[in-house]
């Protein structure tokens, strides 16, 4: 497995004036690679802290802290070097030009770092916040003009984080958990945080919290018993040593979060989107009224797996979910206005492009990007997971189209786009074969470009009918090629059950290793041992839990 | 959801083709976590046009509760000339886990009252997660509440008791707790719910044998804020 590098699974990119910058994360790393003439400027973790040949230019005025990064991260390439098995790599990242067809060996980063899984910028470009798997650190760094990461603050969550996004002013950081929670985060740490509970805990003598006249059930009994072999109450978890905020819950695995505004009562109000693997949608308020609902997006068959906001009609949700399909939403209202079952939609281009390794009845929608280059070259660009293909679609109002199919060289990862250049970045799986989450590419296969571009089409705005204002795309292989640097997977080997969802005990293996990272959808699906009515889960541990204290015989008299 | 199987005695009939269109009034009072249905068993004469649901999440249970109404019902049957509905009409009963499909049953400002009769109690630390009451989860109970509709909460487990004084309007709740104010004694006093859910829920009448404490919270859902400024 050494000889496989990571795809690019995230992308993000900076495009302004002076700072034009494709942000990567690769495994362990976020590349940071020109948007000019697609070079590799700089790698976090770096090797060195030394930040004479940098520029610190923009920093908000803010003291730069010169941290230390912890152990690990930056003793990324020294290791390597003391290795020096044959799979250490040169150092240098700049000046350097590959054939095209010469391979090289790829990066084998430090095993014990943790693996990027998200990745956003502030719109300024000044700053990058990124979240590590298995420590389930949000990472908070500044992006120089030559593309360097250095990171201002590190805060671990106490769950593993699912999604990620900033408020509309980019003060706080949104973080919706595993457990159900969305905490917000301000995006530098106060100075002077103290937790709530800075004195000592003081242990609590035991008082049980049922008497035996309380207790009538086998499970309050058992409870009990165990409540009165504990000596002591054990002092609360610590809570978290950085300012946060629990804003909501659901009891259930958050799956996506999407913050929108809307006019009320003539005035733009901020509302928090979430959803969640049990089929909803919730729209919450804003910060910081977050814990009042407004409404509910209901309707979902499957586990809600991407939500979208679309920036130019902003009382438009369109939602992606496991069933497949799209369905669009008045969001304010909670009215769904359109539903698009994909299997239906797409059924000729599945036809050429069945997932080798699973059914049909197996997708699920794993992104949803919109595209606005103009007012009339609008559009939305969706994606199945694990498939080598993107789907193009028109938007009219509460109404989308499908109106072209891209053909990609791998499954589709990521999608930015270059506003200025008319185009698409769009990162595929460079290592497991087309349509497949599970088998790798021979060693021939991978030399794919791992980042592929599409512009628009010159001639589209006659294509496309009247009223419907849309986009087609087409392949673009001379506007810029990036050239990141290889990294190894080698570093997932040991981590598998730390970087994806639940690993199924039983099931048969949906995904390869690095499958389990990069994609990770099919976990959320309920197995449904019957068909139960709409909704319902049976196998989950709760109702296990629920009938703990519960009654145990039926009463006499009916 | 079809409610029209749950609450037959409530439907209004398309008079031209007699299909069943939808129901006359909507359910207003849910039992969560019902058991054996104790509760909405005695609360359906004393408000017989109330449509009230129990839900339950172990299906047996529910059939259980399912299966006493309709024999309730059968022994009150409707007759095609009377004016009032008889009893047991207006109850019925759902499995559903209530912690996670409470907003697919009813919509926002539909509840009047809701009920947490002696909820499982989740001693263990690690458990609290799973209790009925949280933060989180009341942030539910007050999108499905009306405002000015009642949390009405009973329990024989003192810790229980202040865990859900705590989170409801105490320092736990965070800022949820602006939506609720306990409802105070007097009030209690007057409210026939509360005697019924201490007498006449299975559980109660079981820490009435035993001897044990009820105690009671109830909660009132006020009116949402305005905007911040
Ligand atoms: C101790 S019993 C109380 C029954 C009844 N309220 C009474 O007072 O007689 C608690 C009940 O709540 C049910 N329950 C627990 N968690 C639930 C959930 N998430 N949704 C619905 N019911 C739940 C249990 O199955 C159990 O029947």
């Amino acid at each position: 497995m050494t000889g496989v590098r990571f795809p690019a699974h995230k992308l993000h990119c900076i495009d302004n004036e002076d700072k034009r910058i494709l942000l990567t994360a690769t495994g362990t790393c976020i590349q940071s690679l020109s948007l000019n003439d697609g070079k590799c400027m700089s790698v976090w973790p770096r090797s060195d802290d030394t930040d004479s040949d940098d520029d610190d230019d923009e920093l908000d005025g803010r003291p730069v802290k010169r941290l230390k990064l912890e152990d690990g991260q930056d003793n990324f390439l020294r290791r390597q070097e003391s290795e020096g098995s044959e799979a250490s790599i040169e150092i240098k990242t700049e000046g350097r030009q590959r054939q095209k067809g010469e391979r090289r060996k790829p990066k084998i980063p430090d095993l014990t770092l943790p693996h990027v899984s998200h990745l956003v910028t502030t719109s300024d470009g000044k700053h990058a916040i990124a979240i590590t798997a298995e420590d389930k650190a949000v990472r908070v760094f500044s992006v120089s003009r030559k593309g360097r990461l250095r990171q201002l603050s590190s805060r671990s969550m106490p769950k593993k984080s699912c999604a990620l996004t900033l408020t509309a002013d980019e003060t706080t950081i949104l973080i919706a958990d595993k457990f159900g929670d969305v905490y917000a985060l301000p995006l530098h740490p106060t100075a002077g945080y103290q937790r709530k509970s800075e004195t000592p805990q003081v242990q609590t003598n035991f008082k049980p919290s049922a008497t035996a006249l309380t207790v009538h059930t086998k499970g309050n009994l058992e409870a009990l018993r165990q409540q009165q072999t504990q000596k002591q109450i054990p002092p609360k978890k610590e809570g978290l040593d950085f300012e946060h905020r629990l804003l909501l819950g659901h009891v259930s695995l958050l799956t996506d979060l999407a913050i929108a505004q809307a006019e009320i009562q003539g005035k733009q109000r901020p509302f928090i989107l979430t959803s969640d693997r049990d089929e909803h949608i919730r729209v919450s308020r804003g910060i910081p009224q977050a814990h009042i609902i407004h409404t509910f997006c209901l309707g979902h068959t499957e586990f809600v797996s991407k939500l979208c906001i679309i920036p130019w009609a902003k009382n438009v949700l369109v939602a992606g979910n496991g069933e497949p399909s799209l369905r669009v939403y008045d969001w304010q209202r909670g009215v769904e206005t359109q539903r698009l079952d994909l299997r239906e939609t797409f059924c000729r281009d599945l036809e050429t492009c069945l997932p080798l390794d699973r059914s049909i009845g197996k997708l699920a929608v794993s992104g949803i990007w919109p595209l606005s280059y103009n007012e009339k070259s609008r559009g939305l660009l969706v994606a199945l997971e694990g498939l080598s293909l993107l789907f193009v679609f028109a938007l009219t109002r509460f109404e989308l189209r499908h109106v072209q199919t891209l053909n990609l060289d791998g499954n589709a990862l990521d999608v930015v786009d270059l506003r200025e250049q008319h185009a698409v970045v769009v990162s595929i799986d460079s290592v497991h074969k087309p349509c497949s989450v599970k088998e790798y590419r021979d060693e021939d296969g991978r030399d794919v470009d791992p980042v592929q571009i599409f512009t628009l089409r010159p001639e589209q705005l006659h294509e496309v009918e009247a009223e419907i204002f849309g986009v087609r795309l087409e392949r673009n292989a001379n506007l810029v090629s990036f050239r990141m640097d290889g990294i190894s997977i080698e570093s997932l080997s040991n981590k598998r059950e730390a970087t994806g969802y639940n690993q199924d005990k039983g099931h048969e293996k949906m995904y390869s290793v690095l499958g389990e990272f990069i994609y990770g959808l099919e976990n959320l699906r309920k197995r449904r041992g019957k068909a139960t009515d709409e909704e319902e889960d049976d196998d989950n541990d709760e109702a296990a839990g629920a009938a703990e204290g519960g009654l145990e015989e039926a009463p006499q008299t009916a | 959801m079809d409610w029209t199987t749950h609450f037959p005695a409530f439907r209004i009939k398309d008079t031209t083709s007699n299909i069943p269109v939808k129901l006359t009034k909507q359910v207003e009072i849910a039992d969560i976590g019902c058991g054996f249905g104790g509760l909405i068993v005695s609360l359906s004469p004393l408000y017989p046009e109330t449509l009230m649901l129990g839900m339950e999440l172990r299906t047996q249970v529910t059939n259980y509760v399912i299966n006493r109404v309709a024999a309730l019902r059968s022994q009150n049957p409707l007759s095609s000339g009377q004016q009032t509905i008889p009893p047991y009409h207006n109850i019925s009963a759902i499995r559903s886990n209530t912690m996670k499909f409470l907003p697919n049953y009813f919509r926002q400002h539909q509840l009047s009252k809701i009920f947490l009769c002696f909820p499982d109690p989740h001693f263990k630390q690690r458990k609290h997660k799973a209790r009925i009451v949280s933060a989180q989860l009341n942030a539910e109970y007050a999108y499905v509440l009306k405002p000015g509709g009642k949390v009405y909460t009973i329990t024989d487990v003192e810790e229980l008791h202040e865990w859900m004084v705590k989170h409801f309007e105490g320092e736990e709740a965070g800022d949820v707790s602006e939506l609720w104010e306990r409802v105070s004694q007097e009030e209690l006093d007057a409210d026939p719910c509360v005697r019924v859910m201490s007498e006449e829920t299975e559980e109660g009448k079981k820490v009435t044998r035993n001897g044990g404490t009820k105690y009671i919270a109830v909660f009132r859902r006020r009116k949402d804020p305005g905007w911040p400024d």
